[in-house]
């Protein structure tokens, strides 16, 4: 009972707090993301359907192996979505959003510091490609878990990651880049 | 509407972890060894491992993976600790492997260099950090079973580890973080990851962000000792709020003279050569040896874990 109570007012806080932030979705940011998440899972089952159309990567691999499945996989990807360009997934809308959020996260108290957790060991400009590899010498920029808590949630095969400035989604078994988003921290 | 229930459960769960911060924390830990904040000579008055028969014996290695020359003797320094300490298992908190991670890699960065280990029957406990590709989880010798953050209980003595993802740690993860723990019914439960909650590194220095989330977690959950690497360089932090943070991060890569001592941080540092850590468990108690490539002993003491 206690724990229900606690549960509750947690809740509570927690719907008085977006509303204090002001960061309750409207009508047409709600359709924003699920247009988004529609967009990203259908990449999503497109990269289960081919993934299981080669042979299965054991979770005990030898590197040899690793490297075969994920190149076969990116390769495989690449061919499936040949015409795929910038901003099929980060639409205008989207990138809008995107924009918007970030901004919301990046302008609070802890924003400097976030960013500077983002920027650490993370190249300032870099050319991308959608379906490239993700590049070999770039480290993987740390992503704050305040700044992951604010945006949508992606299928377990996508992340978030920032290179340079620009946000990008990375399919973490092909080790390519889905789309990405130029500009996505503010100055 | 899903949105808005997404921005409800984050904050839903940014509040629980909040709360956990205000509940009373348990007993400080103890700590026994050199308060010496000087860069670490050789330490003077070292504070043996027990060795005893039953107790878990583990290493701690961080921030290696390069493939130079400086990372094949820190490892055959490892070894020849292994010959006298036989710790049956090694943990590593994250970049594995620097630069390209194509299959010969892995061979020149990792398997050669710890051969006589894997030779040995030691196992490789990893997680990840920046500059580790993703694929790493499904590599037999890190023994992460395709997982980016798991948990695994040694066969020896009340203890469990917790390897954690810190360069995206989402709310997926934080939930099974506080699930792990609450479950979790041993004595000792280690978290081990690459980024420091607290460090003095002039380089990167305590991350913040990551600290806010995990750290009220590791409070309430009785947590004693947590393991990071990120910074090139070994220091273990003075006990924050009870809990002993230690910074692995020089088993290849090293950042000489990247402690900044003005930071009121550290019980100990050393930054002036490649180092990794070896631990024992037994009873209430851990000791732990700090050691350099050159096998000097630059830190080490004993912990008791909090009640």
């Amino acid at each position: 009972m206690r724990c229900t109570r606690t549960t509750l007012a947690v809740l509570l806080l927690s719907i008085a707090c977006v509303h204090a932030q002001g960061t309750a979705a409207s009508t047409s940011d709600v359709r924003t993301i699920e247009a988004f998440k529609q967009r990203i899972n259908q990449y999503a089952l497109l990269h289960r359907r081919l993934e299981a159309g080669i042979p299965k990567l054991a979770d005990d691999a030898d590197p040899p192996a690793i490297e075969q499945h994920q190149r076969r996989l990116g390769q495989l990807m690449m061919s499936n979505r040949k015409g795929a360009k910038r901003g099929d997934v980060f639409t205008p809308d989207a990138e809008r959003l995107f924009r918007r959020l970030l901004a919301q996260v990046f302008s609070g108290p802890e924003g400097a510091r976030l960013k500077a957790t983002i920027m650490d060991e993370n190249p300032s400009v870099m050319r991308l490609a959608v379906n490239a590899r993700y590049p070999e010498q770039v480290p993987f920029s740390t992503m704050p878990p305040q700044v992951l808590a604010m945006l949508p949630r992606l299928p377990e095969e996508i992340e978030y990651r920032f290179i340079g400035n620009q946000l990008i989604l990375l399919d973490i078994h092909a080790h390519t880049i889905v789309d990405y988003l130029d500009n996505a921290l503010p100055k | 509407m899903r949105i808005r229930r997404d921005l409800i459960s984050v904050l839903t769960l940014a509040a629980a972890i909040a709360a956990c911060a205000t509940q009373p924390t348990r007993g400080p830990v103890q700590v026994s060894a050199s308060p010496n904040q000087a860069p670490a000579p050789p330490a003077a008055a070292e504070t043996p491992m027990p060795n005893r028969p039953d107790s878990l014996k583990f290493a701690i290695l961080g921030d290696f993976g390069t493939g130079s020359r400086a990372q094949y003797e820190t490892a055959a320094e490892m070894a020849r600790v292994h010959q006298r300490f036989p710790f049956e298992l090694v943990i590593t908190v994250g970049d594995n492997l620097y630069g390209s991670q194509r299959a010969p890699d892995f061979v020149r960065k990792f398997e050669t260099p710890y051969k006589p280990l894997l030779d040995a029957g030691v196992k490789f406990y990893a997680s990840l950090g920046n500059h580790d590709a993703r694929e790493q989880v499904r590599y037999n010798l890190f023994n992460m079973d395709g997982k980016l953050y798991y948990s695994f209980k040694p066969s020896k003595q009340s203890a469990r580890f917790y390897a954690l993802e810190t360069t995206s740690l989402d709310p997926d993860q934080v939930a099974w973080l506080q699930k792990e723990l609450e479950a979790g019914r041993e004595d000792w439960k280690m978290p081990y990851f690459h980024h420091p909650p607290y460090s003095s590194g002039e380089r990167h220095g305590s991350q913040g962000a990551i600290r806010e989330v995990v750290e009220p977690l590791f409070l309430k959950y009785n947590v004693s000792v947590v393991f990071s690497g990120h910074d090139h360089f070994y220091e273990r932090i003075k006990p924050q709020q009870g809990i002993v943070y230690f910074v692995t991060g020089g088993g290849g890569q090293l950042r000489t003279g990247n402690i900044d001592r003005g930071t009121g941080l550290t019980a100990k540092g050393f930054d002036t050569d490649r180092s990794f850590m070896i631990a024992e468990i037994n009873g209430d108690e851990m000791y732990f040896n700090a050691i350099a490539r050159t096998g000097a002993v630059v830190d080490s003491g004993m912990i008791t874990r909090r009640k």
